[in-house]
């Protein structure tokens, strides 16, 4: 269900300029004025050249860098007025290379900041909304395949129950198959669970299914704002 | 007891024969050390002999001011060591090793030389001196190797670290793992040298002691104290030089400096 369009917006960026393009060396900052706004059950998928600084935007949201000018509100209130370690978890940043620690599915779920404890239900829940069976729990977290490590990553992070899933590129390094299972369980949390998304990705694929508004950046300016269908006939015949 | 053996100037430059044989080997085999083998011989002989005559003044003045200040040059000369064996730049580098150098070898110092050996008067450099030197030089080499370690972890595991930011974890949690590795790495050689200490070789101070007509127990009593201290020393300048150069690579919002990583 998409809320309606004069609902507050979730999520604002006022002239933003700053955030790190980590592709680029030496460090150089890379956003200049973006302006933009999310409304709760929004899904945007942010696109553009490799540099143009849409990584950069992402950990501008989550509060891992801070930008050097301009604004960015979360319901409201600037970002900075929140418990950064609360901030994180309403708004979950999965980055583009899923991180496993040793151990279990089941001890990687259970890897929770500040102590929290989980029931098993709510593990088996987790793994459900991303298409994996509870057997998952006990399967060794180092040796599960490139798209299932995505999904379970995004499954730790739905285990805070946030209000936005940031995601970095996240099929980039998967086969298309894994990238439809990957896209179709993305659109399902936007459409069924009503999660707002905001996701980075130059595959117009993964824009087509998902729908939604689309961000184009380039050298950190915000040069187009469109609709996903749009979106995917311009990235198809750039390409 | 028979009197020690003063090894005679002219003896001494017998010893030269044994460099001879290293340069020998070193031609015939084209190893390219010759040059490196005449400066560090040359520079064996003038360190040393350096630091011996300033102790027989240092011994000779027998002042109190004389060895602090001797003391705080030694820290000066380690915290510098410290720092250049970084691979990677910290900002404030140099504020962090010396803090963490002096306050872990002053407080090791203090409890050996005051409370263990009981030294009289408090500052009789024959004892402050040594240990002192023995302490710092292990301490630098405990933190440089800690802080080498983390930062070389930091940019292995990044990825790590930023994923239990990214799910709420805290700074100081995201890297605990890493700070764990690295106060390890700088701990292993030091336990090493204590499980082998005495089934090789003698260590060079208690050969030193017992060359110079210690009793061996006195001597072994002393290795025994050395190795305890080195421990303590090296645990404490590694954990100190980690927990304020944390600081440097995280904010209080949690935020890692990439900037200092890439």
């Amino acid at each position: 269900m998409r809320t309606q369009p004069e609902a507050e917006p979730i999520l604002a960026c006022h002239d933003v300029s700053g955030g790190y393009a980590l592709d680029a060396e030496p460090l150089r900052e890379v956003l200049k004025g973006i302006s933009f706004l999310v409304r709760a059950g929004d899904c945007y998928s942010i696109t553009g050249p490799s540099g143009s600084g849409k990584s950069a935007l992402l950990r501008l949201l989550n509060r891992f860098e801070d930008p050097i000018r301009g604004e960015i509100r979360f319901r409201g209130a600037p970002v900075q007025s929140y418990d950064p370690l609360e901030l994180r978890r309403r708004i979950a940043l999965v980055l583009q290379q899923p991180v496993m620690f040793h151990g279990t599915v089941r001890e990687n779920l259970l890897r929770r900041p500040g102590g929290e404890q989980l029931s098993e239900a709510a593990l088996v829940q987790a793994l459900e909304e991303v298409g994996l069976d509870r057997a998952f729990l006990d399967r060794n977290a180092m040796e599960v395949s490139g798209g299932e490590k995505q999904r379970i990553s995004i499954a730790r992070s739905l285990l805070g129950e946030p209000d936005i899933i940031l995601l970095d590129e996240p099929t980039s390094a998967l086969d298309a198959r894994s990238l439809h299972l990957v896209a179709d369980l993305i659109g399902q949390l936007n459409r069924v669970r009503g999660l707002t998304v905001i996701i980075v990705t130059h595959q117009p694929e993964m824009i087509h299914r998902l729908g939604g508004r689309v961000l184009f950046l380039d050298k950190g300016h915000i040069i187009r704002e469109t609709d996903a269908e749009e979106a995917a006939r311009i990235l198809e015949e750039a390409q | 007891m028979k009197p020690i053996i003063d090894v005679g100037t002219l003896h001494l430059v017998l010893a030269l024969f044994l460099v001879l044989i290293v340069l020998a080997i070193s031609y015939r085999e084209r190893l390219g050390l010759e040059r490196e083998l005449v400066i560090a011989t040359g520079r064996t002989f003038l360190q040393l002999f350096a630091v011996g005559y300033f102790l027989v003044v240092l011994f000779a003045w027998d002042r109190w001011e004389l060895v602090l200040v001797t003391l705080f040059l030694m820290l000066g000369a380690a915290t510098w060591i410290a720092v250049g064996r970084l691979k990677h730049p910290l900002p404030g580098a140099h504020r962090i090793a010396l803090v963490s150098l002096a306050a872990g070898s002053a407080i090791t110092l203090a409890f050996v030389t005051e409370v263990v050996i009981g030294v009289d008067p408090w500052y009789d450099p024959r004892y402050l001196i040594p240990i002192g030197g023995m302490i710092l030089g292990n301490a630098m080499t405990g933190a440089s190797l800690a802080g080498e370690r983390f930062q070389g972890e930091l940019r292995a595991r990044v990825d790590e670290v930023e994923t239990l930011l990214a799910l709420g974890f805290s700074g100081l949690e995201a890297v605990r793992d890493l700070y764990r590795s690295a106060i390890r790495a700088a701990m292993i050689p030091t336990i090493n040298a204590m499980l082998a200490v005495g089934i090789v070789q003698l260590p060079g101070m208690m050969t030193g002691q017992i060359l110079s007509g210690t009793s061996p127990l006195i001597a072994v009593k002393y290795q025994a104290l050395v190795m305890l201290m080195i421990t303590c020393a090296v645990a404490l300048s590694s954990f100190l030089f980690l927990r304020l150069a944390l600081r440097r690579y995280l904010t209080p919002a949690h935020q890692l400096k990439r900037s200092l990583i890439l």
